[in-house]
């Protein structure tokens, strides 16, 4: 692998061996970048996908993709990328594009760690297209999502996330989080339905977000099931146009600092149950959503093009 | 810059312009290749590894999407490597 790792002179990771070799000459003050897309097909056991060293400060992926990462590991729960397991630090990701990537396992996590230290992910200018299946069905009691496992917090901006799948029960897609200008589109059925009191679910649980919204689909495989869009969040200029599909109930709590909204147009026959009190998240039909004078009329910010 | 309103983009609602791409989530299976025994469900048996075949261009394996990893499938308890599955197996 070229580089020797400084920030003068990173690593320039070319192949999943070079990734892999990150185990052993990976550390928190490791600068890398890619040097090319990174296709998982041509690791030496491709169908073994083991979790990929994330041991550096800082990644610079210049665009490339890491792509074909599938697993398929019931009963087994997995992180796809590792992250150093030295005192808390900051691994800083850039211009990174995830492709294809199909993962089935009965929990799943984007980033973990072999132990407990806490640490943080900063994702910038990236994209990333994920189909995951999780066959788990009890909501997790601890503050983890599918982005990441315990004691990590994400950190996103300007990123695009396509996320698909089916989930034995609603998870936290964000957790302790913060999400700035970026867009999420999910396309998602829940299996299992989950009580009206099971708020840690929310797809954006005690997250900050500005500037970000979500689109996509939920779909509910049990009758009578709720849907958590946010809870405990502190959300600023942000909206969610999320089509719901056997949901009989969504809720979106939390603190909408600016004005936020949802359509409520495509929600079939949910309830929509918002915060008492926080006349920041509007309920608005779908013209309303799509109409910019409007939106800047109750002081959404945004343009016409 | 922020939201822009273009009816476009994102069928109408307000976007971000500034984003990366969203790629595909193609649900294509990866296109590693299996060394593996071909199941033939008549009699029960397995034939023998098929040749080797490196460089496998991407758009001739879209059919290997489907086929499951299960135990008594094409690619229960295999080796990966670079082989070739062919759908006329059995």
């Amino acid at each position: 692998m070229q580089g020797t790792g400084t920030q003068l002179d990173p690593y320039i990771i070319t192949t999943p061996a070079d990734f892999y070799s990150l185990s052993t000459l990976g550390g928190t003050n490791v600068y890398c970048e890619l040097g090319s897309d990174i296709d998982m097909n041509y690791a030496d056991d491709p169908s073994n996908y083991t979790s990929l060293p994330f041991f550096f400060k800082e990644l610079r992926a210049n665009g490339h993709k890491i792509r074909n990462i599938s697993i398929s590991a019931a009963n087994t729960n997995i992180y796809l990328f590792k992250l150093c397991p030295d005192e808390y630090h900051v691994t800083s990701i850039y211009d990174l594009v995830i492709e294809n990537m199909d993962v089935s396992a009965q929990k799943v996590h984007l980033f973990g760690k072999t132990n407990s230290v806490s640490s943080t992910v900063k994702l910038n200018n990236c994209s990333f297209a994920l189909h995951i299946n999780q066959s788990e069905t009890t909501v997790p009691s601890n503050y983890v999502s599918l982005l990441h496992g315990a004691g990590i917090k994400i950190e996103l901006t300007l990123c695009n996330i396509s996320l698909t799948g089916i989930w034995g029960v609603q998870m936290c897609i964000f957790c302790n989080d913060t999400i700035n200008k970026s867009h999420i589109s999910v396309d998602i059925t829940f299996n299992t339905g989950i009580s009206s009191s099971v708020s840690r679910s929310a797809i954006s649980y005690k997250t900050t977000m500005s500037d970000t919204y979500f689109t996509g689909t939920i779909h509910s495989a049990a009758a009578n099931n709720n849907f958590f869009g946010t809870t405990d969040v502190n959300a600023s200029n942000s909206y969610f146009a999320l089509t719901t599909d056997n949901i009989s109930c969504c809720f979106y709590y939390g603190s909408y600092i600016s004005t936020c909204f949802l359509d409520v147009e495509i929600t079939g026959n949910a309830q929509v149950v918002t915060s008492s009190g926080n006349l920041n998240l509007k309920s608005l039909t779908t013209a309303q959503c799509k109409n910019a004078a409007y939106l800047q009329s109750i002081g959404f910010n945004c343009e016409e093009a | 810059m922020g939201f822009v309103v273009d009816p476009a983009r994102e069928n109408g609602y307000p976007s971000l312009t500034e984003l990366p791409d969203a790629p595909a989530v193609v649900r294509r299976k990866p296109y590693y290749i299996y060394l593996m025994r071909i199941f033939d469900a008549s009699i029960n048996n397995c034939y023998p590894c098929i040749p080797a075949i490196e460089n496998i261009p991407e758009s001739s394996l879209d059919f290997y999407y489907g086929n499951t990893h299960g135990n008594t499938a094409f690619f229960g308890n295999t080796t990966a490597t670079r082989f070739i599955f062919t759908p006329s197996s059995n």
